[in-house]
């Protein structure tokens, strides 16, 4: 992230409350106000752009401090009202805990907070939590969902809290398996509802960014025209989906016709035809068991390389192309959480790229 | 001349529709401050972020002789210093693969030949296809014999095989109408006007470019913004600092040349200019350029201009000398440390609406705001508190910096059981709501010259158009027809800075 503060979380009260909503504001208020006159800081601005809802399934405990750590560093860049909804076997009734995410700017030494509520509830007590967090949602202010985990959204969210979510955030490499989480995305992108951002591609940003910048000028422009072979690493284990939209992103973009493929958890090997030449594409899992670690791209007279070093962190970037030969070092993006998790709110990228990288990907997958 | 290049089909959907194409950045006066401070961090940044091609490299010129080894070295201990994310040793190695260096003085023919040589080696090594950005990051009476030098060593055209060539001016662009044409007269013998990057960084700041997001990209405030709501428009800078060593530098220069000829005349131009149809290069400097031709020239001097320099006095608590007794500055120097003016627009938009311009060193605070106050309403239904009968009219503070933000003042009942009416402000700050650090000034400039996107630079008629109007003001302060006042540092400027907005039955927003 970019702010050099990490935030500090502030539980601003020890026992769980009744989700009351107008209880719940007015402790809010309460509190913030005892804020601005100085039991805290006063210097203290309370701030919300926007509403901002994890949907985290049992994902309590460590998990869910995790995910608090996630909304916190996000909610310096995005001041929001987060809310963390998640179940767990023991729970009773519908319970909150309100608290506050705090920080300094690093300009001016401001003490900005953004608040948080904890929504605890039973396992199947989803459409009452739906209902719950629905009236504590504050007016006028967009709406992001992040569904934690599986990103089966149909199957997970309740419907009415779908309907009211401006973007949702999915992950498809939190699926069990790839194809069965693309699978699902792909499902959901067919309905009308919000709009959907994969995280998984969020995390592919620097590699299509470094793949196309090989090919932005006059020179290299032609050879991407004379493509051959394609290999993309990514994955432990089993292919990550990752690897996969990669793939399908490219061979959507480059308009490539599908010839043959075949396919299994951990290996995909296909044939493109696109005119009068064939393209070799390769998807197998990384050595090193990264979501990417590696992609060649290679024409009639050259190779084109992108590789995530394990060790440093950075990307190597090489070409042998005679007139233009490229080798350097750059930064990758941020791939921690809070970091994919604002790209993502902060994506206005077209979503039709992402549709059709999902559609070819989901081709090789059979 | 750049090549059409086809579209790039892996660009599609992408927010970045291009990344620059291979080129060489020469950087003239590659020894000094503004290369090691500004403009190798901002690249490397550039660099790190992935924003530069593959054969991308840079070039040092300048007089001293250096190795690539020692340029490299100083470099580093720059970026180590200055850049906004600290150095990544793999990172800086690869960047530093391409920092070269060629020793030269400005008028020696054969350093031209020299660095040809070397940018022909460079776009072999490279691949930098005979692309050329020249930075002119020299004092100003360097520009002409290095453009004519680059001229005549035929680097002024791209490559024979192709590529482009750019050259990017510091400010100032001359002294005054004259020097500025003849600058304007030799530059132009060499490059066209669109090969000409003329950067004003001021232009580069996040806030500066929000002007226009503010005022277009929403649907409130547009309608108010003309002579119909708005009483006046202030744009001021104010500066604790003094000359900090560069007496020298200062005393050529003034208050006038050195912010109110550059940075504020651009700041008034994003302020006053209509809507354009498309954000791009010439679409938002053909509107600018109206502006600056609809100011009225200043007829009056005396009455409608300020200068000032500080004398002795305090700033934050400690006592620090008068501008005459400074290092450098002549003790009986009569170069302005302060500028204020009052300007007309005569177009439907603002006519009658007074635009007045301040800037200042040795002011209590350091501030950069553009405030605008509208007309109050035509009934005055409520008390004020505090008594009076006058409302507080709205106010609208564009923070440029620092604390960059935007506030409006309104009035507000005061609670209780009369109707009585107290300003109240609502803030808006960038700190607060992004908290993201925004890239510097110089990457965004650097990035877009590097591109081919004029649309932050500063245009030919711009500049003619700025010296056309302060040209007359330099010369009549020349004369005699205002006095230089004078203020004590730590102070918001001398008095006749207040009267010069109490003629209008106004005041100064205080900042």
């Amino acid at each position: 992230m970019a702010q050099d503060v990490t935030p500090t979380l502030e539980r601003l009260l020890d026992q769980f409350l009744p989700v009351e909503p107008g209880s719940i504001e007015a402790e809010f208020d309460r509190i913030w106000q005892d804020a601005s006159s100085g039991s805290y800081d006063t210097s203290s601005v309370r701030l919300r752009v926007s509403n901002f809802i994890a949907w985290g399934g049992d994902a309590e405990g460590e998990a869910g401090e995790r995910f608090e750590h996630v909304i916190g560093l996000l909610a310096q860049r995005h001041p929001c009202r987060a809310i963390l909804a998640v179940t767990a076997a023991d729970a009773g009734s519908l319970q909150s805990a309100i608290s506050a995410h705090c920080w300094r700017t690093a300009v001016g030494g401001r003490h900005i907070c953004s608040e948080e509520i904890l929504l605890r509830g039973r396992p199947s007590g989803e459409r009452e939590m739906a209902s719950a967090l629905l009236a504590l949602l504050v007016p006028e202010l967009p709406v992001h969902l992040w569904l934690i985990g599986d990103p089966d959204a149909k199957r997970r969210v309740p419907e009415e809290l779908l309907d009211l979510a401006d973007r949702l955030y999915v992950d498809s490499a939190a699926g069990a398996a790839s194809g069965v989480a693309l699978r699902a995305i792909a499902a959901a992108l067919s309905d009308r509802g919000p709009a959907i951002i994969d995280l998984a591609w969020e995390r592919t940003t620097a590699w299509r960014e470094l793949a196309a910048q090989f090919f932005d000028g006059p020179r290299t422009s032609a050879e991407l025209q004379r493509l051959t072979e394609i290999e993309i690493d990514g994955g432990a284990g089993g292919v990550s989906a990752a690897a996969l939209l990669l793939a399908g992103w490219l061979a959507a973009s480059l308009e490539l016709s599908l010839a043959s493929v075949e396919a299994s958890n951990s290996l995909v090997r296909a044939t493109f035809y696109d005119g009068t030449r064939g393209v070799q594409l390769q998807v197998a899992p990384s050595a090193a068991g990264m979501e990417i670690e590696r992609v060649k791209l290679a024409t009639g007279g050259a190779e084109f390389y992108i590789e995530l070093h394990p060790a440093s962190g950075h990307m190597h970037v090489r070409s042998d192309f005679a007139e233009e030969p490229v080798h350097r070092t750059v930064a990758p993006e941020p791939d921690d959480d809070a970091s994919v998790l604002t790209a993502a709110v902060e994506d206005t990228s077209a979503p039709e790229t992402y549709a059709r990288a999902l559609r070819a990907a989901l081709e090789l997958l059979g | 001349m750049t090549t059409e290049t086809p579209a790039n089909p892996l660009r599609s959907g992408m927010r970045v529709q291009r990344s620059p194409e291979a080129c060489a950045v020469v950087v003239f006066g590659a020894t000094g401050d503004l290369t090691a401070r500004k403009l190798v961090p901002a690249l490397y940044n550039l660099a790190r972020l992935r924003m530069l091609p593959g054969g991308f490299s840079v070039v040092g010129f300048a007089r001293r002789e250096w190795s690539d080894e020692q340029f490299r070295a100083v470099m580093k201990e720059g970026v180590e210093k200055f850049s906004r994310a600290p150095l990544q040793e793999d990172i800086w190695d690869s960047f530093a693969r391409g920092l070269h260096y060629v020793s030269g003085t400005f008028d020696d023919a054969g350093a031209y030949f020299r660095l040809g040589q070397r940018l022909l080696a460079q776009d072999a090594a490279h691949g930098a296809g005979g692309n050329r950005l020249f930075y002119l990051a020299t004092p100003p009476d360097s520009y002409t014999t290095i453009a004519q030098h680059l001229g005549a060593a035929e680097l002024a055209r791209g490559a024979r095989t192709g590529g482009w060539a750019r050259l990017v001016v510091e400010k100032p662009y001359g002294r005054d109408l004259t020097s500025a044409r003849e600058l304007d007269r030799e530059i132009g013998k060499v490059f066209r006007e669109r090969q000409i990057y003329r950067i004003d960084h001021y232009l580069g700041k996040e806030t500066v470019q929000n002007i226009l997001v503010f005022r277009f990209g929403n649907g409130i405030f547009e309608p108010i913004w003309n002579r119909r709501y708005v009483d006046n428009v202030q744009v001021s800078v104010a500066e604790t600092v003094g000359v900090e060593g560069r007496g020298g530098y200062y005393e050529h220069a003034g208050a006038l040349r050195d912010m109110v000829q550059n940075h504020l005349l651009q700041v008034l131009a994003l302020v006053a200019m209509e809507p354009v149809a498309s954000f791009t290069g010439d679409a938002v400097r053909d509107e600018k350029a109206k502006v600056f031709r609809a100011i009225t020239p200043i007829e009056d001097i005396g009455r409608d201009t300020v200068r000032a320099q500080y004398a002795q006095g305090a700033i934050l608590g400690e006592s620090v000398p008068g501008y005459r007794d400074e290092d450098g500055v002549d003790p009986r120097s009569n170069t302005e440390t302060f500028a204020a003016m009052r300007l007309q627009i005569e177009n439907w938009r603002w006519a009658d609406v007074p635009f007045y311009l301040r800037v200042g060193k040795r002011l209590p605070k350091r501030a950069t705001e553009v405030a605008i106050t509208f007309k109050t309403p035509p009934l005055q239904l409520f008390r004020q508190m505090g008594g009076g009968d006058t409302p507080t009219p709205n106010l609208l503070v564009l923070r440029i910096q620092p604390d960059e933000g935007i506030s409006l003042r309104f009035g507000a009942k005061v609670p209780g059981t009369r109707s009585d009416v107290r300003p109240v402000n609502m803030d808006f700050r960038y700190g607060t709501s992004f908290g993201a650090d925004p890239p510097e000034a110089y990457e965004r400039l650097l990035l877009d010259a590097i591109i081919g996107d004029s649309t932050l630079f500063t245009r030919w008629d711009s500049v003619e158009a700025a010296w056309e109007l302060l040209t007359p003001v330099l010369d009549g302060w020349g004369n005699g027809e205002r006095p230089l006042e004078f203020y004590d540092a730590g102070s918001w400027g001398p008095d006749g800075a207040q009267e010069l907005t109490e003629q209008g039955g106004r005041e100064w927003h205080r900042m």
